[in-house]
């Protein structure tokens, strides 16, 4: 039965060619199914006149020997060797050698021996010499007498067995070294020295063991030897023995248990905690039930930690452990089992629950830490996590916070902070943190912001200067003083009072050094100086804000900007237009062209109709500079400040630019829409809605937020006039009443657009017909439009 | 496992100074270039515990996973090491001549 088994399986390998013989016999080989590997190999050696085959087949062989060897079946190996020998001329002392050895065919081993001492190289012999060491020290001791007594393998004998001994008998390793010591470098024991010398010195010296295991060879067969203390001392590995990447022998786990000294329970344990893709609940498994063989109280910290990354686990826990009685803890763990769940609003209500318990017994000061901590982890939550329209809800839990620790100015800081637009109550707070920390530096740079803000310039002039005077070297408060002083003068140019702005101005100038600012100052400076009649001092302020621009479009720019928001006479607007004009016939170079891009989205809408007068010249003076390289964030500025100023042809130009670069870019298709439009109150193609609604998808899908928000503002300027599925609402009002007047055309173009017929006839990528169909009918009933 | 106090073998409401003492005395004994794993855990418990403010956060919002190298560490320093036997040794020393690695280790008999 069996042998007809064998001749069916045999029966398709008769009909293959030699090819694919060949094919098969190496790919046996690569999976060390040596038998098969031979069958083939050997076919293929039998049919064949030369001796190509030889090699795969000597390989083949040896492999099957060692494989069977390595089992512990060492006469069957012999065998296969003597088939190995009758079939191939081929004599390999390396491996016949040792399996004499091992079958007590002592004097057969030493006469192959004697031979192979004269038909061995130098490098052969010294392997077979190592081979035959670790034979003599794994217990072959009988075929010393078969060696003669010359040889190295014979004399350094006694002193690699006694510091072997001395090693076994625990606690010598001081003798063992001393045995070592006497086996000479040029030994066959040698890297049984270095294996033994390493293992001697693994429990005081780690970097010396490991230094002794590293002289040894790979293709030693200490090396192998040495492999269980590589895996338990994983610290100072090479990352090829880490003992989860390579597999040990069942003799090897032992050896790794028995140095390690632990039981097999936990041993189990050990191997089960390094297996792959363990998850956070199988931990929790392993050591819930893990409490015979290791202390409870450990157990019981380990699955308290790693139960709130498996939930599903708490009742096991509460059955295995004491529980959670404290309900603090309780309501803690249920907090972060939802923050890890992303479900933040739940962990706000866990955190709040767990302040009410906290603050029954808010006197103690415990207590008191524990809230302030949670409420600050609670605004960092609101501020990563929820975002600017969940703002307030900081705001209120900054409050219950200062309420709890009045003199954390941290606290004070981070909530006039997050109150940026409540311009009254953050001034109100800012003054408040100036009275209680006078000499702050961080409170009175605030108070010097928020001031300003208020426009209260006079004492945010005298704050600036108080702050200045402890830190002199602080640029930041000087351009803060500089600006608060010019704040006022403009101020005071406004209310007519010409002396008191040039002395205004004067008192900046005070505080003035080169190296300050990029001209913006003296831009200002000069200007309010010319406008209050002093045009010599103005005049050489602006000169030195053009120096300090680096680009004269710049310079012209700003004041330009700053004399038409300080409606400036028509005689010095003229000069100021004629000066830009001229300064944009320099060529843009990519810093100039960037800063002007910032300095036109500074602007705001409102002073659009005003700029456009003289924007002009800068549109030429853009388009040339599109040759320029630009990354993605640099064109993002440039378009923010183009579609600012409501610049769009240009824009078009560079949101054309960006999409070049990046295809399907959302934020360039929305330049590219906005530009096509004219604005965001332009009007908007059915088309047009349709490419912006799969741009917000993409932005959505890429998580880029500035893009999805941008489509998001102007896709909602037209929800009134597309519905959720993207019709247009007029439109489908027409229908509906052209339903009654002629219900066959509605019919007819329903029955289109079932046949998914693209009724714009401008046709669109396949990708879209893989979405509901997003189009307007006005393009049938009205072919005019 | 181990808590940060424990590696850094200080009490659970020591303070400050107590703390970066115990930090000393554990880089001392176990110094980045000798034993590089140790006192990397010795840095990440110290950054944990270093102030009260790190403490009540440690406490309260810690939720980072044990690492499973740490908790082999733990369950294997509470058991003493011994040496392999005679009989071990000599298994070992047989089985490796015959012994093939992938990486190349049995090259030995080629």
């Amino acid at each position: 039965m069996i042998k007809k088994k064998r001749r069916k399986k045999n029966k398709p390998a008769e009909k293959l060619t030699p090819k694919q013989i060949a094919q098969a016999a190496h790919n046996h080989l690569g999976r060390e199914q040596f038998s098969e590997a031979i069958k083939k190999y050997r076919s293929l050696h039998n049919g064949a006149d030369d001796d190509r085959w030889e090699t795969p087949l000597k390989e083949a062989f040896t492999g099957r020997i060692r494989q069977l060897a390595g089992k512990g079946m060492l006469k069957e190996s012999l065998t296969i060797y003597d088939n190995m020998a009758n079939l191939l001329p081929v004599q390999l002392p390396i491996i016949h050698i040792p399996l004499l050895i091992q079958t007590d065919r002592g004097k057969e081993a030493g006469e192959a021996y004697h031979l192979a001492i004269d038909s061995l190289e130098r490098h052969g012999l010294s392997v077979l010499n190592e081979i035959i060491t670790a034979l003599l020290m794994g217990g072959y001791t009988d075929f010393l007498d078969f060696l003669p007594e010359s040889s190295l393998l014979h004399s350094h004998y006694p002193h690699a067995s006694q510091a072997l001994q001395a090693y076994c008998s625990a606690g010598q390793a001081q003798e063992t070294l001393e045995h070592l010591a006497r086996i000479p470098f040029r030994s066959p024991y040698k890297n049984f020295k270095f294996a033994l010398k390493g293992m001697a010195l693994f429990a005081d010296d780690r970097e010396a063991a490991q230094s002794n295991f590293a002289k040894i060879p790979k293709d030693s067969p200490f090396y192998n030897f040495i492999t269980p203390f590589r895996c338990i001392d994983k610290q100072h590995d090479d990352k090829q023995h880490d003992s989860r990447k390579i597999k040990l022998t069942k003799t090897e786990k032992q050896v790794c248990q028995h140095i390690a000294g632990l039981p097999t329970p936990v041993a189990r344990l050990i191997e089960k905690l390094q297996k792959k893709d363990l998850t956070a609940s199988d931990m929790f498994s392993l050591f819930a039930g893990s409490t015979k063989i290791l202390p409870v109280r450990q157990c019981d910290f380990l699955c308290r930690r790693l139960l709130i990354h498996a939930p599903e686990k708490i009742p096991l826990y509460v059955n295995r452990f004491k529980g959670i009685n404290d309900p603090f803890e309780q309501i803690r763990i249920d907090a972060l089992i939802s923050e890890i769940a992303h479900d933040f609003f739940e962990a706000l209500k866990d955190w709040d629950h767990a302040l009410k318990i906290l603050h029954r017994d808010i006197d103690n000061h415990i207590n008191k830490e524990k809230s302030v901590a949670i409420l600050y982890h609670l605004i960092g939550i609101v501020e990563d996590k929820l975002g600017s329209d969940y703002k307030q809800i900081g705001i209120e839990l900054l409050q219950s916070l200062i309420k709890l620790a009045p003199d954390d100015k941290n606290a004070m800081v981070m909530m006039a902070n997050m109150m940026k637009g409540q311009t009254a109550r953050r001034y109100q707070l800012v003054n408040e943190m100036a009275a209680k920390f006078p000499d702050d530096r961080e409170v009175l740079q605030l108070a010097v912001e928020v001031t300003v803000e208020r426009k209260a310039f006079k004492k945010a002039a005298r704050l600036a200067a108080s702050l200045l005077d402890a830190d002199p070297l602080n640029k930041k408060v000087r351009l803060m003083l500089i600006e608060s002083h010019l704040a006022h003068a403009r101020k005071l140019y406004v209310q007519g009072k010409e002396q008191l702005t040039r002395k205004e101005c004067e008192q900046a100038g005070k505080y003035l050094r080169p190296g300050l600012g990029t001209g913006g100052i003296e831009c200002r400076m000069g200007l309010l100086l010319i406008l209050s009649n002093d045009d010599k001092t103005g005049l050489k302020m602006i000169a030195e804000s053009y120096d300090k621009a680096g680009h004269p479009v710049v310079a012209g720019l700003r004041i330009i900007l700053e004399a038409t928001s300080l409606a400036c006479d028509q005689k010095h607007l003229v000069v100021f237009k004629a000066d830009l004009k001229k300064a944009c016939k320099t060529p843009a170079d990519k810093t100039s062209l960037l800063k002007v891009s910032s300095i036109l989205y500074a602007t705001g809408l409102e002073d659009t109709a005003t700029i456009k007068s003289f924007i002009s010249p800068l549109n030429s003076w853009f388009k040339k500079a599109l040759q320029l390289e630009f990354n993605r964030k640099e064109l993002n500025n440039i378009c923010k400040g183009l579609s600012m100023v409501k610049m769009f042809p240009t824009l078009k130009f560079y949101a054309s630019n960006g999409l070049k670069k990046s295809k399907d870019d959302p934020l360039f298709i929305y330049y590219n829409v906005l530009a096509a439009i004219k604005g965001i109150n332009g009007k908007l193609s059915r088309r047009q809605f349709d490419i912006l609604d799969q741009a917000w998808g993409n932005a959505m899908a890429i998580n880029d937020h500035t893009a999805a928000e941008l489509i998001d503002e102007l896709l909602s300027k037209y929800s009134r006039q597309f519905d959720e599925y993207g019709f247009d609402k007029s439109t489908m009002d027409e229908i509906e009443k052209i339903k009654t007047t002629n219900p066959e055309l509605v019919e007819e173009m329903e029955k289109m657009f079932e046949q998914d017929i693209d009724p714009t006839g401008k046709g669109g990528d396949k990708g879209e017909k893989e979405k509901p169909k997003q189009f307007s009918i006005l393009d049938l009933l009205n072919p005019f439009s | 496992m181990k808590t940060p106090f424990e590696i850094l073998s200080v009490a659970d409401d020591s303070n400050d100074q107590t703390i970066k003492q115990g930090y000393l005395q554990q880089i001392k004994k176990f110094p980045p270039e000798r034993f590089p794993e140790k006192f990397q855990r010795t840095r990440e418990a110290y950054e944990k515990i270093r102030t009260k403010k790190d403490r009540l956060n440690y406490l309260l919002f810690d939720i980072s996973i044990p690492k499973r190298d740490d908790m082999v560490a733990d369950i294997m320093e509470k058991f003493p090491r011994r040496q392999p036997t005679l009989n071990h040794i000599e298994k070992l020393l047989v089985e490796s001549i015959w012994k093939r690695r992938s990486n190349g280790s049995g090259q030995q008999t080629t």
